[in-house]
């Protein structure tokens, strides 16, 4: 008992992680005298911050709107940098896909929204500072580029009549430089969500605030290449086609895994613990596991042919696919964790450079 | 002309006269009638309906101190026995004193009456994608309730957790600085019910002189743990508009002990995403090429 008021009252030393949502502490009764040590740590162990309510539909975003931007990205390098003839297969998976991605996104984020009648709002101002704001118009915008270089798709795959009007209109609307600027509007949309969360007050967002745009542009990539991978591979889609789809997604996987420790390093033992131990550490470390480190394995040790190499050329986009979900539901739970409790909030809060009241009063007069 | 409020702690009794006069004038629903079982608290924060909080913390004594109304001794009067002069001392066979009337081993209550802190940088209004939350013409961060769509992107922005959403409205809310009463020229509800005026509103220039004022008292009368919190400080947040005198580290009181704003990591991100952007950009491209040859 009196360890228990002790922890509520003093200082706690051991980062014990809170139980989830224990807005109220156990009533304190008994006899005994509290242990009279004048510091406190926090009220009554209750929360500072408040945790976003965001839930399915946010990391269902992040993880949509990623592969989206991903494959864009990779479909316009593919269309800057590789082979016309031979590429031309990727190019076109990759206009489907971040369609696909682009028409399912709104939806997600209107969903969210708590008052979804009004979300044209969000088209009222934009606001450099707030990257929901610039979201807002990346995703506007990506959803316009996309949709415009998917027609032409259409038209060049023969599914709209080359010779009728709208075919035209597509066809001189939509070109490179459309394209280029899908692209690039893939990377933003990638990595825009990273800065999202870190510009929140929530400890482990903003603990890791140059980790995640990267972590989620290199996650864009992975789960981006391996969207197209699948869809090749499952229209029977020749080895040498997919290894370059491979290569991409390994890259993309590398610099995931040493963002992810950089990440880890970086966190202060309060906020860490959110990363590494209870559920949310589970988490990471299957995604990590499951999305990251098995593909990369099964890639690099697929024999060019046989049932062996049709299977992980399946198994494998679909691992980092289930992987990159996982790594957003991780983030955004662990998140959500991290800003419940207030001594991780605290942590990083803390800092030296605070006048002692008495510093304060010696000069009262300070000029604001 | 920018108003905001000073409260003063050590003048506060936790009366909860503030929480009903916000409650009632802001027409705000009531919470349940959940005990939390901590202390005299049973409000527990500030949220979507709960504009003003008062919070309950026991402090326990351990320095031999003096009840902080009374001027501290100088050293030449107090007595030979370790007693203070004018204060009953019961001695000890040895004659040294093993009790003193006044208590000062025993601890006091530290109450806080917490509210929507109006921040020169606020984080919720920078975080706002629609809108909706502005300064008004009083200096008061202001959600405009027919703009907020309920994206709740404020709640997560606030370094004090102040914002939240309404659960069955959709709509974020918080404290207006009593926007309407402000119109007619009436002070908020809150300051205007508070008996001790432990709540004072006031033009915000004013308010920090007498502020500075108020600590400059204390201290003389040897109560050095009493400060500022909110102001002549260096913060991103800037200085709070609703600022509070405490006598105990801000964590105690459930505040953050140097806010931050969160959009101070924007420029940073943004830089992130360039840099990871052409990074894997070449990356990939590379592999696309080495392939191709």
């Amino acid at each position: 008992m009196l360890k228990l008021i002790a922890g509520l009252w003093t200082t706690r030393t051991d980062p014990a992680p809170k139980e989830k949502a224990a807005p109220i502490p156990p009533p304190e009764r008994g006899g005994k005298r509290r242990k009279t040590e004048n510091q406190f740590t926090s009220y009554y162990g209750r929360p500072v911050i408040k945790k976003p309510h965001w839930v399915w539909p946010i990391w269902t975003y992040f993880w949509v709107g990623g592969i989206a931007g991903g494959a864009s990205a990779i479909t316009t390098l593919v269309e800057l940098v590789g082979d016309k003839e031979r590429d031309q297969s990727i190019i076109r998976a990759g206009r489907y896909i971040s369609l696909a991605g682009m028409l399912v996104s709104p939806v997600l984020l209107v969903i969210d929204l708590q008052r979804p009648e009004r979300f044209h709002h969000m088209l009222r101002v934009l606001k450099l500072r707030s990257p929901l704001s610039v979201g807002t118009y990346i995703l506007t915008s990506s959803g316009l580029l996309t949709g415009l270089n998917a027609a032409r798709q259409t038209v060049e795959d023969g599914l709209i009549p080359a010779g009728s009007l709208p075919a035209k209109v597509v066809l001189l609307s939509a070109n490179r430089v459309t394209s280029v600027a899908q692209g690039l509007d893939g990377l933003a949309l990638g990595s825009y969500t990273g800065v999202l969360l870190s510009a929140t007050a929530v400890p482990l967002w903003a603990e890791a605030d140059i980790v995640l745009p990267p972590l989620f542009l290199a996650s864009a990539f992975s789960t981006g290449a391996a969207a197209i991978s699948l869809a090749r591979a499952l229209s029977g889609a020749g080895h040498e086609e997919l290894q370059r789809l491979d290569r991409i997604e390994q890259g993309a996987i590398l610099a995931e895994l040493s963002l992810l420790a950089y990440g880890a390093a970086k966190l202060k033992p309060a906020v860490r613990q959110y990363t590494t131990s209870g559920k949310y550490g589970l988490l990471f470390a299957l995604a990590i596991s499951l999305g990251q480190i098995l593909p990369f394995l099964l890639q690099l040790f697929s024999p060019k042919r046989g049932l062996y190499s049709r299977v992980v050329s399946l198994l494998s986009p679909l691992l980092v696919l289930t992987g990159g979900y996982l790594l957003r539901v991780a983030v955004v739970e662990a998140g959500k964790a991290s800003a419940e409790d207030p001594d991780a909030y605290h942590a990083t809060t803390r800092c030296r450079g605070r006048p002692t009241p008495e510093e304060q009063a010696a000069n009262p007069d300070r000029a604001n | 002309m920018a108003n905001g409020f000073f409260t003063d702690t050590t003048l506060c009794i936790g009366c909860k006269a503030c929480e009903v006069a916000c409650k009632q004038w802001n027409q705000l629903p009531a919470d349940g009638y959940e005990l939390t079982g901590m202390s005299y608290d049973n409000t527990a924060a500030l949220g979507a309906t709960t504009w003003r909080h008062v919070a309950f913390i026991e402090k326990m004594e351990t320095k031999t101190k003096l009840p902080m109304a009374t001027p501290a001794p100088k050293p030449s009067q107090v007595g030979a026995d370790g007693g203070e002069p004018g204060r009953l001392a019961f001695l000890n066979m040895d004659g040294r004193a093993s009790l003193q009337i006044g208590f000062p081993e025993a601890g006091r209550w530290l109450m806080m009456s917490d509210v929507c802190k109006h921040c020169t940088n606020a984080g919720c209004l920078q975080a706002c994608p629609t809108g909706a939350i502005i300064r008004n013409e009083f200096g008061a961060v202001y959600i405009q309730p027919d703009i907020c769509n309920g994206c709740g992107y404020c709640v997560p922005s606030c370094p004090f957790g102040v914002v939240a959403l309404q659960h069955d409205d959709g709509r974020a809310f918080k404290c207006t600085l009593c926007y309407d009463r402000q119109k007619d020229g009436l002070e908020p509800a809150c300051a205007k019910a508070c008996p001790t005026d432990s709540i004072l509103f006031g033009e915000l220039d004013d308010l920090k002189m007498r502020a500075r004022q108020r600590v400059a008292d204390l201290h003389g009368r040897g109560e050095t743990e009493a400060y500022l919190y909110g102001v002549d400080e260096e913060t991103s947040v800037g200085d709070l508009n609703a600022f509070f005198l405490l006598t105990a580290e801000p964590e105690a009181y459930g505040l953050p002990q140097k806010p931050i704003l969160p959009q101070s990591r924007v420029g940073r991100g943004y830089l992130a995403c360039l840099v990871s952007g052409i990074v894997l950009s070449a990356m990939t491209a590379l592999s696309l090429r080495r392939k191709s040859r």
